[in-house]
């Protein structure tokens, strides 16, 4: 095996590396002086930093945890989602009964022209079912001069 | 491993039930003082760290709202302090501890002489701490709070494969310091 870097060293002092080699590098950090001497200085410098960083920690004395709270904006804001769902949803609903209410049916007349077009579009000839259900209201003076023509159905 | 793999070590969406199931309550009352030991760590005023660890535990609250199911939720609090440090930190809304601050939390410690000495061991820790680049700083905290290469990966958001190289560096940059500015000091302590 060759010699191993400082970060393999490293993954090694870490646990870090993989089991099926690990028995292997453990061998050669035994035989190989450069690179126990590595593996000593990895130790060491792990000691020196975990002691240097524990002097900053602080100590908790007895304290009590203190009690987890939501804040109200939060609280809000997790039953705002589902209002506002709920709201989107009712406009939906009252909406569409409001169209459909206000869809009325056809009983009404329906339009000559309606008429005309849907007996055309049965396959009728247009030019007759026009001569057929219109009359052209022509309104002359005393002269004979025509003042208007009216088409009517 | 790979980045997917490490994701799913943290944080998994899937429906199923992880072996181990902790109840909010349960994650809350084990990992609270460590997760605002962290925001010390990282140089936080006691009320901002402690602010900060409510606002990660809330987050962490609303996740499982929304019936999402953690396998780390230790890692998965760490990097939400993270995020909320890193936030504060780039709004400038950061409130660091200063030595005020710093020698009236020790005053907690009964001897005066201890709590002063005490007190000069964390500045110079902190200071030094600090010095470091913030990559290093993280990984170096991570690391001493025990965290495995890939939860630290996926914490920092980093490759898993660099996590070796960036902590070695981080300690050489550390050591270094030790070394040459507060050497004696500590080999005292």
């Amino acid at each position: 095996m060759r010699c191993l870097s400082r970060v393999e060293i490293q993954k090694y002092i870490d646990n870090e590396v993989d089991p099926t080699v690990y028995g292997e590098m453990s061998e050669h950090i035994r035989n190989c002086s450069g690179c126990s001497a590595l593996h000593k200085e990895a130790i060491r410098d792990k000691e020196l930093i975990t002691g240097f960083l524990s002097l900053a920690e602080e100590q908790v004395k007895n304290e009590a945890i203190p009690a987890f709270k939501i804040p109200a904006e939060k609280r809000f804001a997790v039953s705002y989602k589902w209002t506002l769902s709920l709201l989107a949803a009712a406009s939906l609903a009252g909406l569409v009964i409001f169209i459909r209410i206000d869809r009325k049916p056809h009983e009404s007349a329906i339009p000559e022209a309606e008429i005309i077009k849907m007996e055309y579009l049965d396959g009728n000839d247009l030019n007759k079912l026009w001569h057929d259900k219109s009359q052209i209201l022509i309104i002359e003076d005393e002269k004979g001069n025509v003042i208007q023509t009216t088409v009517t159905y | 491993m790979s980045q997917t793999a490490v994701n799913s070590v943290i944080h998994s969406n899937t429906k199923s039930k992880p072996l181990l199931f902790m109840s909010f309550d349960e994650v809350y009352k084990k990992h609270y003082y460590e997760l605002r030991r962290f925001g010390r760590q990282l140089n936080l005023t006691v009320e901002r760290s402690e602010d900060l660890t409510q606002e990660a535990f809330l987050r962490y609250f609303l996740e499982l709202q929304k019936d999402v199911v953690f396998d780390n939720p230790r890692a998965w609090l760490y990097k939400v302090l993270l995020n909320l440090f890193r936030a504060d930190y780039d709004s400038k809304h950061i409130e660091y501890c200063d030595a005020d601050t710093l020698a009236c939390y020790n005053n907690r410690c009964d001897d005066p002489d201890e709590a002063d000495s005490g007190v000069e061991k964390k500045r110079i820790v902190n200071e030094m701490i600090n010095s470091l680049p913030k990559r290093d700083k993280e990984i170096l905290l991570l690391y001493h709070n025990g965290f495995s290469y890939a939860e630290m990966a996926d914490i920092l958001g980093i490759n898993p494969n660099s996590v070796g190289k960036t902590l070695v560096r981080a300690i050489e940059k550390l050591k270094n310091k030790i070394k040459t500015q507060y050497h004696e000091m500590f080999e005292q302590g």
